[in-house]
């Protein structure tokens, strides 16, 4: 089964899982006011942002170096493995990513998936397919997005962002995400030296084929891709013992997702617990796939599960679990990433206890 | 493993070269979504006649785009209206992202399998075609709608429905 051997990360609370975990632990937001670009004509002024304005391939770079590092790739190993990334495509992006791979010692990249907010998770089920299959020992996969003046006009200009500057999933009052920087490496095995943070033990994708930007309120796309995450892995809902949702903090898409997550885990939907750390992390786009899972493999290496910060009171349409208090374990030994984008494409991983 | 093409679509159609894509209503700002489109529609058309497809036969159908470049011109016309201190018109960031168009296609066809686009690391047919083989060898699907596009003017698309086996 595929393994998380090599692990780095990248968001507003800095570099490296600890950072992140510490940042997690404390239930504060990541968030400040933006200053990398100018907000005043907007109705939003903050994101989950780094200090000045760090190159993203750069960053990868690095990431992708460290996660390497991590899982003890020797050069020949990295000479033979492919790499996989999530970003959100521009004129030279390829290459750009081409020169990266080959900085990196690795063999070449292989897919740039680019389906918005599902994409790391689309990457990371290319990466496990393959490793399972035997086509590959190993691939690593790396995935970015960084908070940018155009990037944020549109989805401010759209009406999504929240203007209180806070982002709170499945709760009364939600008014929308906080965008936020991440960026991620995961190198993925089928055996390995080092001791695995996770194992990618299933994945699902769907499309739902309702709306381009407005969700099935029974949730119906996310959840045919849990429904095929838990039957590729053979694992019963009975076994999920957290549920890290994509919940952006949108009025509808939580609703549907909660819909989902009931539906798809029957009947023990109303008992798994579940959190959304983008209220913590921002909304990272096209990386969250990936960012998401390295919350999960910290979640389960910690046995504590992350909040679903700035939570004001129950929703009806999202009756669920919310960790909304620290010191909750995970109920059982896997947990379930979400992510859904639009097009209405869903992608889930199924990540279990090494 | 071996895939067969079911039916293919191509635009521009042969002996049209240089034939814009019909526009397609909220992918006003780029050709990107409405050349792909074109191609996908053709060949959706030349196998199942009208949409859409029966629910069964759409649950089993997986959509896969594969780019030359990302949809820069729906990227320069958010850009400029920055640029010049503009609202960004509401559906450039839906047509930013390339999921939209397929989430679209999948919409009026009633496709619901899964959904997966790239870039193109080299030839596009072939990164499509490899995305599909991928799909169809693990049984996520029994038919792939891959599309290969290269949107730098004036643009082409071919969409093949593929399916597994010879």
């Amino acid at each position: 089964m595929p393994r998380v051997t090599g692990l780095a990360v990248l968001t507003a609370y800095g570099s490296g899982p600890e950072a992140l975990w510490d940042g997690l632990l404390s239930e504060k937001p990541a968030t400040t006011a933006v200053t990398r670009f100018d907000t005043t004509r907007h109705r939003a002024h903050d994101a989950c942002t780094l200090p000045g304005t760090p190159d993203l391939f750069a960053e990868l770079e690095r990431l992708v170096a460290e996660a390497c590092d991590q899982a003890r790739l020797s050069r020949a190993e990295r000479s033979r493995t492919p790499l996989i990334v999530a970003v959100h495509a521009g004129a030279d992006t390829a290459d750009r990513l081409t020169r990266l791979a080959a900085a990196c010692g690795l063999r070449e990249v292989l897919t740039v998936h680019t389906a918005a907010c599902a994409a790391a998770a689309s990457a990371v089920a290319e990466a496990a397919q393959l490793v399972a299959d035997g086509a590959e020992d190993r691939v690593v996969v790396a995935a970015g997005s960084f908070v940018d003046a155009s990037m944020f006009a549109a989805f401010d200009d759209a009406g999504i962002l929240a203007p209180s500057g806070a982002a709170r999933p499945f709760s009364a009052g939600r008014d929308g995400p906080v965008l936020g920087d991440g960026a991620a490496a995961v190198v993925v095995e089928r055996t390995g030296t080092v001791r695995p943070w996770l194992r990618v033990a299933g994945w699902g994708n769907a499309a739902e084929g309702y709306h381009v930007c407005r969700p099935h309120p029974e949730g119906t796309g996310p959840a045919a891709a849990i429904a095929a995450a838990l039957r590729r892995a053979g694992v019963g809902p009975e076994r999920i013992g957290y549920v890290n949702a994509h919940a952006t903090a949108t009025p509808a898409f939580d609703a549907g997702e909660a819909a989902a997550i009931l539906r798809a885990l029957a009947p023990h939907g109303p008992h798994v617990p579940v959190s959304s750390t983008k209220a913590l992390h921002g909304h990272c786009l096209e990386a969250s796939g990936l960012v998401e899972l390295v919350v999960c493999a910290l979640a389960l290496h910690h046995g504590e599960l992350p909040v679903n910060a700035g939570h004001l009171g129950p929703d009806d349409d999202c009756a669920l679990d919310l960790v909304l208090d620290r010191g909750r374990a995970p109920r059982a030994d896997h947990a379930l990433s979400l992510n859904t984008g639009f097009g209405g494409v869903s992608a889930v991983l199924l990540l279990a206890k090494p | 493993m071996h895939v067969t093409v079911r039916s293919e679509g191509r635009w521009p159609p042969p002996g049209s070269p240089g034939e814009p894509p019909p526009p397609v209503p909220r992918f006003e700002a780029s050709a990107f979504a409405p050349l792909l489109l074109a191609a996908a529609e053709r060949c959706l058309g030349a196998h199942y006649g009208a949409p859409p497809v029966p629910p069964e036969a759409g649950r089993r159908t997986a959509l896969v785009l594969a780019a030359t470049r990302g949809d820069v011109a729906t990227q320069a016309a958010i850009d400029d209206a920055v640029a010049r201190g503009r609202p960004v018109a509401r559906q450039l960031l839906f047509q930013n992202v390339p999921s939209t168009a397929l989430g679209h296609l999948g919409i009026v066809w009633g496709l619901t399998g899964p959904l997966v686009t790239t870039l193109a690391i080299g030839s596009p047919e072939h990164a499509a075609e490899a995305t599909a083989a991928r799909i169809l060898a693990a049984g996520d699907a029994d038919h792939v709608l891959a599309v290969a596009v290269d949107p730098t003017a004036p643009g082409t698309a071919t969409a093949r429905l593929l399916a597994g086996g010879r």
